[in-house]
């Protein structure tokens, strides 16, 4: 009890003072307090030399092993610090800092840092810090060297048309990969430290001059308001800044290639960079953005119309399918033609389950592959997907366990889901699709209907950094209401940026 | 929280309000629970007095393999209770009571699963009871929600009970036999469908009449002395006063059609000048209403029929296509229309039954003049002089001049 009244109090007064929580003399930058801090891990080194070999000239060189490129420690900082002589013939600890300052030690990224939490900082990200104990001084050098994934294709959102290269794990790579796509000097990337222990780094990306300023700054506030241990995994940020946490459907978008995060930043919204994740996100993101896909760009516009359409399309059907089959085959029978009546109660005939437990039933074998197959390695991964179609389909049916037309349903329903290009949205789908099925088990198609006005209500509500959650189709004065959404028009058409943006440049071409 | 009651409340209410039953949520019905009538066929009881017989046609749900064949001795008489025919397409089942309402629950408890109305497509009333009184019977299927009133309605030459018992002996299932029916009398222009709702219109309005298509139970010979039941169309039954009162056969039933607007299609027979048969296929017709008054008084009425027609078929080997030949034949189509029109209305004036629309044609173009006699119509129909025109067009006369053959014979 007393440690939790303690870090209470920590937090209620901002007080993190390395001080008070280590032994440590003072904040003074020396190697005691440095080894006091970062105690007898593997992975730092410390090691004392003498700047040329002169032994009233100490100076200990701190770096975590593993994080910096250790030739570069070698021949570019060590090898100058022990063997040039000018710094031997250096008066005084002043004018020794100035020749190491001024290029002695061959190195363009150089420090002096006069700060513990600085120098750990630095030497906590891959720099190699020279502490010099006497002065309480220390420089760092940026030897950043740890190994990283080379850009990739992305796994997740197939490329047929576009540019391949996707975000990786190394924050300044991404920046760099944005900086070749948007080469505009307004770009602007700023970064920011989230997380009190993983001291990640977050980068937001705009423009200036185009971007809505006051989005900027509400996105600013609430990265800058998170106090969490951590940022490791990309749902953390998520849900630390989005509007509405309880809701399933997400509200910021993340993509994994660069092309797409660049084409909406260039459209006025506002991206952020975590380092340590290959992916982005974009922000606001109404939910016709989640209907969206790089590739409609790439095609023709009447091609991608009919495939955008078709994703909509498919929303209802992954939405509403399973309870409105459970609803007509339960409650209003009198709605399916006779002919397809009469073929369902044959393929229902000897089945002894009610049809909602068999919806219900199939919906959760069918999320129960999705996750095993997700899961598993990728050749387990399809082996379960056809045990699956067997198990459950093939031979459930000839068991009379489920009636083929559940199967078809369920199925359909599935494939639908797969259309849409963003599995966040699927997964707010998933949800719902399951409450609607029993809204319809209990009431049928009146259910269904107040079920469906409850989620339509939902969405009203939601509103995403700002901008409503169903605009344009809604709030929005009617305006971008077909230019790219339900269909896509032709690019010459899209002369403005998207108006539920409020962007200060509105013009996109002239 | 205060959003969500205030969303939550009228959902609540709705529940709480909607519906005229006891139960709040709408009842629960597994669809392979259900037994779903197609055909519903209705009958006056020969064998009780004041009974009622209903009968019921739904599809078998078992696989065709696994059908019985019909057995003669499973169909057999009546009584109280329901009784169960196995035929080869259709599953059959009968019952009696002093209402159709009361057969109904009789012939439900008869099958094991509930019986559902709501996929009754054609409702066939058998000729005693449509000679009894129509609206009696159709009551029952007006007043169930189950019913649609969209559906068909045919008065069955004989008895409903056994045309369509008769008919699930053939390999044909009674609702797909009717569904085909109808596309094939249209296109002969010898009868047309009708729905309860217009049925119902034509019952209540007090100057007009109902004609019902009407069908009948035909055998025909399949060889070797084996008959296969069929089920063709009669023409019309005519309603006056509710009650069945005449037929017009299928060989007029096209002047019937022509008169009230509803030939689309039919073929006409006629002889060349040569003496060989051409065929005539009729396109369109119609028919204007010219009524002659004196003062708000009715004195003369004039049926002019219009009809488009083209040339089918020729059977003779010689040059047809020349002006007086072809005036030979539009004057015999003239003729032969003319003929079942002049036919189609002394059935309907002795069955004192203005069963031919011809009233509902001259409101709708004297709506003020016919309001001030529409009391008095029938008595003035019964008695008006009413002239008959048909000119007749003859189209695709000249796609083939020369017939195949003609420069063969010498």
């Amino acid at each position: 009890m007393k440690r939790l009244r303690t870090r209470k109090k920590q937090t209620e007064t901002g007080s993190d003072s390395m001080a008070d929580q280590y032994e440590i003399s003072g904040n003074d930058v020396t190697t005691a307090n440095v080894r006091a801090i970062l105690a007898d891990s593997g992975d730092v080194v410390y090691q004392v030399h003498y700047i040329n070999g002169d032994r009233s000239l100490p100076v200990t060189v701190v770096y975590l092993d593993g994080m910096v490129n250790t030739k570069l420690v070698n021949d570019d900082i060590l090898k100058p610090l022990t063997q040039e002589r000018i710094l031997g013939e250096a008066n005084g600890f002043d004018h020794l800092l100035e020749q190491i300052q001024h290029g002695t030690v061959y190195h363009a990224s150089r420090k002096i840092q006069t700060r513990l939490d600085e120098v750990l900082k630095d030497i906590i990200t891959g720099f190699v810090a020279l502490i010099f104990d006497r002065e309480k001084i220390a420089v760092t050098f940026d030897t950043r060297g740890y190994e990283k994934r080379a850009i990739t294709e992305p796994t997740n959102e197939n490329a047929v048309k576009g540019s391949k290269d996707s975000f990786i794990e190394v924050l300044r790579v991404n920046t760099s990969i944005i900086r070749r796509k948007i080469q505009t000097p307004y770009l602007r990337i700023k970064e920011s430290i989230v997380g009190r222990q993983s001291k990640t780094q977050v980068a937001v990306v705009y423009i200036e001059n185009l971007t809505n300023e006051n989005l900027v700054r509400e996105i600013f506030e609430r990265i800058n308001s998170i106090q969490t241990d951590s940022i490791l995994s990309s749902g953390f940020i998520e849900e630390y800044i989005t509007d509405k946490r309880r809701s399933p459907f997400p509200q910021i978008l993340y993509t994994e290639r660069a092309d797409k995060f660049c084409s909406y930043i260039l459209e006025g919204r506002v991206g952020l960079l975590i380092d340590g994740m290959p992916i982005a996100y974009v922000m606001p993101a109404p939910i016709t953005l989640f209907f969206q896909a790089p590739e409609d760009y790439a095609y023709h516009f009447i091609i991608s119309s009919f495939i955008r359409l078709l994703r909509y399309i498919a929303c209802f059907i992954t939405l509403f399918l399973p309870a409105f089959y459970v609803s007509i085959t339960t409650f209003h029978q009198e709605m399916i033609p006779t002919v397809l009546a009469v073929s369902i109660i044959r393929s229902k005939m000897e089945v002894p389950f009610p049809t909602v437990a068999s919806i219900i039933g199939m919906l959760i074998a069918f999320e129960m592959l999705l996750e095993a197959g997700i899961r598993l390695p990728k050749a387990i991964g399809q082996a379960v997907s056809i045990i699956g179609a067997l198990v459950v389909g093939q031979a459930a049916v000839q068991a009379k366990l489920i009636s083929p037309v559940a199967v078809i349903v369920v199925a359909v329903t599935g494939i639908a889901g797969f259309t849409i290009p963003n599995q966040d949205l699927n997964n707010g789908f998933r949800i719902f699709r399951m409450i609607f099925v029993i809204a319809a088990s209990i009431a049928g198609l009146y259910g269904l209907s107040l079920a469906s006005i409850m989620l339509v209500y939902h969405l009203s509500t939601i509103e995403t950094f700002g901008v409503p959650y169903l605009s344009p189709f809604v709030a929005n004065d009617g305006k971008d209401l077909v230019n790219d959404t339900i269909i896509r028009m032709p690019l010459p058409f899209m002369k403005k940026r998207p108006e539920n943006l409020k962007t200060t440049n509105k013009q996109r071409q002239q | 929280m205060k959003r969500y009651m205030a969303a939550i409340l009228p959902i609540v209410a709705a529940i709480l309000t909607a519906g005229c039953q006891q139960q709040i949520l709408p009842m629960r019905q597994e669809i392979d629970d259900l037994q779903l009538v197609e055909v519903l066929g209705i009958d006056k009881s020969t064998e009780l007095p004041g009974y009622q017989v209903i009968t019921i046609a739904s599809r078998k749900l078992e696989e065709p393999s696994s059908v019985q064949k019909p057995q003669q001795d499973q169909q057999e008489g009546s009584g109280g209770e329901g009784e169960i025919t196995l035929g080869n397409k259709a599953f059959i089942s009968t019952a009696q009571g002093r209402t159709l309402f009361e057969a109904a629950r009789i012939v439900s408890a008869s099958s094991g699963k509930q019986l559902f109305w709501a996929h009754t497509k054609y409702y066939l009333i058998g000729e005693e009871a449509a000679r009894d009184n129509i609206a009696k019977y159709i009551d029952f299927i007006v007043r169930d929600h189950q019913f649609h009133i969209n559906n068909k309605v045919y008065v069955v030459k004989g008895s409903a009970k056994e045309l369509i018992e008769q008919v699930n002996k053939s390999e044909l299932y009674i609702a797909d036999k009717l569904d085909s029916l109808a596309p094939s009398v249209t296109r002969l222009g010898t009868s047309e469908e009708l729905s309860l709702a217009e049925l119902m219109r034509f019952i209540d309005i007090h100057f007009g009449s109902a004609r019902i298509p009407c069908i009948e139970l035909v055998d025909r010979s399949g060889g070797k002395g084996k008959s296969i039941p069929a089920v063709e169309s009669f023409g019309y039954a005519i309603v006056s006063n509710l009650k069945l009162v005449s037929f017009i056969g299928r060989d007029i039933s096209r002047g019937v059609n022509l008169i009230s607007n509803n030939l689309q299609s039919s073929i006409v027979v006629v002889k060349d000048l040569y003496g060989e048969d051409a065929s005539l296929e009729i396109i369109a017709g119609s028919t204007e209403v010219i009524p002659k008054f004196s003062g708000d008084e009715l004195e003369e009425l004039t049926l002019k029929a219009k009809v488009i027609s083209n040339l089918g078929e020729v059977q003779s080997q010689k040059p047809t296509v020349f002006e007086e030949n072809l005036a030979h034949m539009k004057a015999q189509l003239s003729a032969i229309l003319k003929n079942e029109m002049m036919r189609a209305l002394e059935i309907a004036r002795e069955s004192e039954s203005d069963c031919l629309g011809i009233s509902d044609m001259l409101r709708l173009k004297h709506p003020v003049r016919f309001h001030k006699i529409e009391d008095r119509w029938m008595e003035i129909f019964l008695q008006l002089p009413i002239r008959i025109e048909v000119e007749a067009q003859l189209r695709r006369s000249h796609e083939l001049d020369e017939p195949s053959g003609m420069k063969g014979i010498r």
